[in-house]
């Protein structure tokens, strides 16, 4: 400790400023307490700044790029030109500033002070804040009563690889300022074919790298398999089972060297995975020892230690933003008291932004009922009938209770979250296929689906 | 073929008899009926059926007794009378393994956590075993006063609609619970030889010594009490006239004398009147009893006392202290099969007379000392009642002896 810090006494500390981070804020200042957010980065984390929404914003001007450049329906364009610097900036001022901003007001009409600073562990109830470089700026310490973890995770790079002006991250890719002509993806796991089928839309000559037999290897083939399609259609090249022997790079260009030969790129993007941002926390000051994958082990209300709770990325389960700003109402309410706190989840949807979109929650396991986009009559006037919805239920007729469900295809983002609703709340096949849908609408699909599960499917 | 099986009615307890069956052979029984009453440690306890059928065959009779364990009835379920499927898990067989994410919402499972209930034990009327909102509401009110009330005080109830114009008498129904409370209680009031004695002690030392006490427990977080000075005041009878620490085995016509001190106090609670155990008082220092006194009142008014929380009293203090406006003595009735009860009043400022037969105001505390005649008689009641204010009255000295 610096000489003549001295240290301010605060009621809760949150540290990053991510989906996980400042719900749990806002939650903790909800329920009447003094909250200070520490945060090194920009407010919303990883998932506004230079994660989720960024690529969303990249993937829908690929979609539109691309359709524009896709005789359909009679309509075929010509000339279609991209300026990516404007694309750029519409992603950075329409898309995320004004996220940002509203993180920002929310806080502030909440009372939350934010700190910026890189924080770790001292002692137990004690939190050093850094600030610019720690010879000129003695930072802050903070004594808290209790505190948050939500520093995310940040993309793990091979040994081997560094990163450069021409082989970069997911941060990285997503701020590039001009449009590649050829892109190497060294990684074909969500981030990476997402990744790679926006910037395929938008033009490059795109090549995806993978180490495992297949892409997308932690999605079932049959849910896999529209993607890998489309991919190649807009000329994607997909090199699976592949190991990347090294990267050659030059001054304007890259070469992949592969088990299965060279590809010259522009850009290289390492997109391998993501590890928890928990190694340079000073955790040991409060007790509090990482796995071997770098979690936080805590418990079910999110408490890793006295007084301290760990959300998101930084602890077991999938790590995403939403599942990040659930554990953070959780354990900010049950660091204040709140019994009936904790996290116990039987659906948590997830999506893959690809194009065709992929979209999971609950149990897939074993037999499911299946109805394919071309049978609905929404999907064929929106000119996709590729994919297909599964539901997989446990019982029989119509008490079959909903466990899990699937989507690929158009519109699977938002399909997804009706039967995450039905899950949870545990409904029976026959209650689906007994409500509504509207006509026509892809949200049919589930009707259907449990029609058929219930054996009383009217079109099967 | 559903074999009903003899539940366990309290902690330890390998055998209970059956006092009554409220079905017989041939019966139809819907899920949640009442089968029959059953006698435990402390209770008498109504139990349900987890099943909807026919009653087959009754194995243990009314008068008597059952083991735990073993089949007590078997009911038919093949023939079941109602659309819906019998609860996969019934409340008396709670079955850890079941998820509870599979059991209800997420709204209830919240209120379950908060309410410290776990949903395996809540019996379920949704569709295909799910445990409601309604569910655990019932569940709640019914597991809030599980043994048997030690006074006839009967609460009014907060949600009883006026009485209608054409009525003058409104018929309540009474939970199976506050029944079988009501049994208990006039089982005990009329089986029980009582016997009252009213007498008052001088507190000038006890309210002395609680004024010098009471920082010290509050340092240690404790709320110093009257209540626990008078539990380590029966502790130190208990322990002179240990005749008193005993009980009466209507059935073997024995006495059975325990070996270790328990002293109930009487909690007042939202559901009623319920009365958690201090057990091994003795071992206990006078911060220690006011402090499990404090966790038990609050864990009561949550409405989550166990009945092993309830268990192993040798006899009950009740205090209604706060709520007496004057000059009250009781007649307090014996708790739970035990031998004494004693109410503790109000203290309020008397005159009385000092050694020169000058009168002074002192802090008088009133006591009705009720006991089981059956057990001790009158001159060793009265002697261990001298004894019980002699602690009262010399705190220093109760501390020395408890």
């Amino acid at each position: 400790m610096v000489v003549g810090n001295f240290a301010r006494d605060v009621d809760v500390v949150v540290i990053g400023a991510g989906p996980g981070g400042y719900v749990a804020a806002l939650k903790a200042a909800a329920l009447g307490r003094d909250v200070v957010l520490v945060t090194a980065g920009p407010l919303g984390g990883t998932c506004l700044n230079v994660g989720c929404i960024p690529s969303k914003a990249l993937i829908e001007a690929g979609h539109r790029a691309w359709n524009a450049k896709t005789p359909a329906m009679g309509i075929s364009t010509q000339g279609v030109h991209i300026d990516f610097e404007a694309l750029q900036q519409w992603k950075e001022q329409e898309v995320i500033a004004p996220l940002r901003d509203g993180i920002g007001h929310l806080l502030a009409a909440r009372g939350v002070e934010v700190l910026e600073g890189w924080a770790r562990f001292t002692a137990p109830g004690v939190l050093h804040v850094a600030q610019g470089s720690a010879d000129d700026d003695p930072g802050v310490t903070l004594r808290f009563k209790d505190a948050i973890i939500a520093t995310g995770s940040r993309p793990i790079i091979p040994s081997g690889f560094t990163l450069g002006p021409r082989v970069v991250d997911s941060t990285g890719l997503l701020a590039l300022g001009e449009l590649p002509g050829r892109l190497a993806v060294i990684g074909g796991g969500y981030i990476g074919m997402e990744l790679a089928g926006a910037f395929a839309h938008l033009g490059a000559s795109v090549a995806v790298f993978d180490s495992a037999p297949r892409v997308l290897a932690g999605f079932p083939a049959q849910l896999t398999g529209p993607v890998e399609q489309h991919f190649r259609a807009c000329g994607g090249q997909i090199f699976a089972g592949t190991q990347v022997q090294s990267l050659e790079v030059g001054p304007d260009s890259v070469v992949v060297l592969s088990d299965d030969g060279e590809f010259e790129a522009d850009y290289v993007l390492v997109a391998v995975g993501r590890r928890p941002a928990t190694d340079d926390l000073g955790l040991e000051m409060v007790g509090i020892d990482t796995d071997a994958a770098g979690l936080i082990p805590v418990d079910e209300t999110g408490k890793a230690a006295d007084h301290v709770w760990a959300i998101g990325d930084v602890v077991a389960g999938p790590p995403l933003a939403h599942k990040a700003s659930y554990e953070g109402m959780v354990a900010a309410a049950a660091m204040c008291g709140d019994r009936g706190a904790a996290v116990d989840y039987a659906a948590i949807p997830t999506v893959c932004f690809t194009t065709p979109e992929i979209a999971q929650v609950g149990r897939c396991e074993g037999e499911s009922v299946t109805v394919p986009l071309k049978n609905n009559g929404r999907a064929l006037s929106m000119g996709a009938p590729q994919g297909h919805v599964a539901l997989y239920v446990e019982g029989e007729g119509e008490g079959a209770r909903i466990v899990g469900a699937a989507a690929v295809g158009a519109g699977a983002s938002e399909l997804i979250a009706q039967p995450a609703l039905a899950i949870e709340n545990l409904l029976t096949v026959g209650d689906v296929a007994l409500t509504i849908h509207n006509h026509p609408g892809l949200s049919e699909l589930w009707m259907e689906a449990a029609q058929k599960a219930a054996g009383v499917s009217v079109h099967g | 073929m559903y074999t009903f099986m003899m539940p366990d009615g309290g902690e330890g307890t390998h055998e209970s008899k059956i006092l009554t069956w409220h079905v017989q052979e041939g019966d139809l029984v819907n899920e949640f009926d009442t089968l029959f009453d059953m006698e435990s440690d402390k209770a008498i306890v109504d139990v349900s059926s987890p099943v909807t059928g026919v009653i087959a065959a009754i194995h243990v009779a009314a008068g008597e007794t059952g083991i735990v364990g073993q089949p007590v009835c078997d009911i038919d379920t093949g023939e079941t009378h109602t659309p819906t499927p019998p609860a996969s898990t019934p409340a008396t067989v709670a079955d850890t393994s079941t998820d509870l994410r599979q059991l209800a919402v997420p709204r209830v499972r919240v209120a379950a956590r908060r309410a410290g209930v776990d949903l395996r034990e809540v019996p379920a009327t949704g569709t295909g075993g799910k445990v409601t909102m309604e569910d655990l509401e019932a569940f709640l009110a019914a597991d809030s006063h599980p043994t048997p009330d030690p006074q006839p005080l009967p609460k009014p109830q907060p949600q009883a609609k006026p009485e209608p114009a054409s009525t003058d008498v409104v018929r309540q129904p009474l939970s199976s619970l506050k029944k079988a409370a009501n049994r208990a209680m006039l089982a005990s009031y009329q089986q029980v030889p009582h016997v009252t004695i009213m007498d008052r002690v001088d507190c000038t030392a006890l309210v002395a010594h609680r004024t010098m006490l009471k920082p010290i427990a509050e340092q240690r977080g404790v709320k110093l009490t009257y209540t626990a000075y008078t539990v380590k005041a029966a502790v130190a009878m208990l322990k002179k006239y240990p005749q008193l620490n005993a009980r009466v085995d209507d059935t073997a016509e024995e006495l059975l004398l325990l070996n270790r001190i328990g002293v109930g106090v009487a909690v007042d609670t939202d559901a009623g009147l319920v009365v958690p155990v201090i057990r091994d008082a003795d071992r206990l220092s006078l911060v220690d009893v006011a402090a499990a006194i404090g966790q038990h009142a609050e864990v009561a008014r949550a409405g989550r006392l166990g009945r092993e929380d309830m268990q192993g009293g040798s006899m009950t203090i009740t205090n209604v202290g706060g709520f007496a406006t004057g000059g009250v003595w009781s007649t307090p009735i014996i708790h739970g099969g035990e031998s004494v009860i004693v109410g503790i009043g109000r203290i309020e400022e008397e005159f009385v007379p000092d050694e020169n037969r000058q009168p002074v105001l002192a802090p008088m505390m009133k006591i009705s000392f009720t006991f089981d005649h059956r057990v001790v008689d009158g001159v060793i009641a009265q002697r261990a009642l001298n004894e019980f204010k002699a602690m009262l009255a010399d705190p220093a000295i109760m501390l020395a002896l408890s």
